[in-house]
């Protein structure tokens, strides 16, 4: 009786696995490895492949994928596939925006520790966030003595949604991509520089639109706008931080419409997907609605910074003007 | 596709270990949680991660795991013992403190609109684990094979009928809350792994499914240990190659195991 039993069960598992592997043939994920000379670089989230793209453009011999897909956006929340692992391990080098906007890399990153990583917004001088609660991963961190002691975890991690700020990790990146390949460092400054040039009339656009918009009053409901107000010269009342999955509360929206009444008027900066938040504030509070793109998502055009951010100044100007 | 390609990663490796290693224990535990009626009760315990976390970030301490664990004995302990009190009846003051420590840990966590940090937690991430992880899991499951050798005819005993026990001089209170202690710190050790909304599901599946075709307690546990094993590495390499989450592929398995000997057991009376 045992005995049958136990070849019952283990007929069971034998047909399970055979079924299993066959669904893996016809559904599984064929695994390319990368085993020539071609140079692969593993870009974290949307806005480090955007400015990975335009850095390598024209340059022989690199690929860039991105880790994540470019719908993810911000990745506070991202837990990584054995797909991603994966790709780590392929990698050549990593290109992270850093500032604690990838936080769950630290752990995977103790998996492959020789994994060359660029942090693209190394050194940059942060924006104070809102008070987000990171006790937890400071902790974690400092366990294992990790070097993220120049920045707090607190810090708004955002930074490229400053032209400016972005032009330095541009210029970061260049930088530490020519020492990893020597080979072909004249064809990466030669399109940083291309790309930068770009940039730079978009800095330029971004003083022009300033002068309309000193001094204006702004309630943000994403970090990353932050940096957008700061280059703007607005005056950030009160920055919502909703990530993907929360509203806001009834005290923080009580709190905006009191400080927009107290001031007088005010723009929300606001993602146009959750633009059903700021109605609450419309309701009681004299206050215009602008849709901004934090530029987390695209289609993988390279240009898709410049004419993002583009669109963001323009959807501005047409308010203030 | 090469069958044995994953073994080429140490991630890979460290999961697969980790499996070997938490599901032998879930295993055996599932058999007296099973025979215990305590399905409902481990769920909640589970559950209490939430709050156990959500205290730790509050009062700063560093490693988590820590609050989660204290958290989840005392929770533990103090579920057991209003258990045995028979005031309402048990399934109902369970699923209110499951529910009150859900509601604590999401009212903590989710301040600032931060939960999804935390969301994690919920489908476990067992690529992430680390070998001093690995380490001290295999430390628990000493300590379980240990606590199994010497406590497990009396743990049976009191699952057949406590005042009997009692009667017999068998410690019933002190085995029933070190049995209760042992799963609470297991769960806790394991839940970041394996996630909340699945660690039950993996305690009580494999016992489930042995019982269907079990008919003493030597066969119930050796196909507990079985099943509980096949489910873990098949549900991690499912999910090696269909780039999905380890935890649910794991219980899906393990499902339809149960299934499978459900039938059997009503069909051909095996």
């Amino acid at each position: 009786m045992f005995k049958k039993k136990l070849g019952f069960l283990l007929g069971v598992m034998v047909l399970l696995s055979l079924a299993g592997y066959l669904v893996c043939l016809t559904m599984g994920s064929e695994k390319k490895v990368n085993k020539d000379e071609t140079f692969l670089l593993v870009t974290s989230f949307y806005p480090m492949y955007v400015l990975a793209e335009n850095v390598t453009a024209g340059v022989e011999g690199i690929e860039v994928t991105n880790l994540t897909e470019n719908q993810t956006g911000c990745l506070h929340d991202y837990v990584v596939s054995p797909q991603d692992m994966r790709r780590l391990d392929e990698a050549d080098a990593f290109l992270i925006n850093g500032a604690g906007m990838e936080l769950f890399l630290e752990k995977i990153m103790k998996n492959s520790p020789k994994l060359p990583v660029i942090e693209a917004s190394h050194g940059i001088p942060l924006l104070e966030g809102e008070e987000h609660d990171h006790e937890e991963e400071e902790q974690e961190s400092g366990h294992d003595g990790h070097g993220h002691e120049e920045h707090s975890h607190a810090a708004n991690g955002h930074v490229w949604m400053d032209v400016e700020r972005y032009r330095v990790q541009l210029a970061a990146v260049t930088k530490e991509l020519r020492d990893l390949m020597p080979k072909h460092a004249d064809a990466i400054s030669q399109a940083a520089a291309a790309y930068d040039n770009k940039l730079q009339v978009l800095a330029e656009g971004v003083k022009d639109l300033k002068e309309h918009t000193e001094g204006i009053y702004v309630v943000i409901f994403h970090e990353a706008f932050a940096y957008l107000a700061e280059s703007l010269g607005m005056d950030v009342l009160m920055a919502f931080s909703l990530d993907e999955n929360s509203e806001p509360s009834p005290g923080e929206i009580t709190e905006a419409i009191e400080e927009i009444n107290y001031h007088g008027t005010a723009l929300i900066l606001i993602e146009k997907e959750y633009a059903s938040h700021a109605n609450s504030i419309l309701a009681d509070a004299d206050a215009k609605v602008v849709y901004i793109n934090p530029l987390t998502t695209g289609d993988g055009a390279a240009d898709s910074y410049l004419s993002g951010m583009w669109e963001n100044l323009n959807a501005i100007r047409q308010v203030v003007e | 596709m090469q069958l044995f390609e994953l073994l080429q990663y140490d991630f890979m490796k460290n999961a697969l270990l980790a499996v070997l290693i938490i599901t032998p224990l879930f295993g055996i535990l599932g058999t007296l949680i099973v025979n215990h009626r305590m399905a409902f009760f481990s769920d909640a315990l589970g559950h209490s991660a939430f709050t156990g976390m959500a205290i730790g970030v509050l009062f700063g301490i560093g490693n988590t795991s820590l609050s989660m664990i204290l958290f989840a004995v005392a929770f533990a302990l103090l579920l057991n013992y209003i258990r045995h009190k028979n005031v309402v009846s048990s399934d109902t003051v369970i699923s209110v403190f499951s529910s009150l420590s859900v509601a604590v840990g999401l009212a903590i966590l989710s301040r600032n609109g931060n939960f999804s940090k935390y969301s994690a937690l919920l489908v476990g991430d067992i690529l992430s684990i680390t070998r001093k992880e690995i380490i001290s899991l295999l430390v628990i499951l000493v300590i379980t094979l240990v606590f199994w050798y010497a406590a497990y005819n009396g743990l049976h005993s009191i699952g057949i009928n406590s005042s009997l026990a009692k009667s017999k001089g068998i410690p019933v209170t002190l085995l029933d809350n070190a049995f209760v202690v042992l799963v609470a710190v297991i769960v806790m050790l394991s839940v970041r792994w394996v996630g909340i909304l699945i660690i039950n599901a993996l305690l009580i599946l494999p016992a489930a499914a042995a019982r269907n075709i079990a008919s003493d307690n030597r066969e119930y546990h050796l196909f507990s240990v079985m099943i509980s094993v096949f489910s873990g590495v098949l549900g991690l390499v499912l999910s090696y190659y269909l780039n999905v989450a380890a935890g649910p592929m794991l219980v899906l398995v393990a499902s339809i195991i149960f299934f499978v000997t459900f039938l059997a057991r009503k069909l051909f009376h095996i």
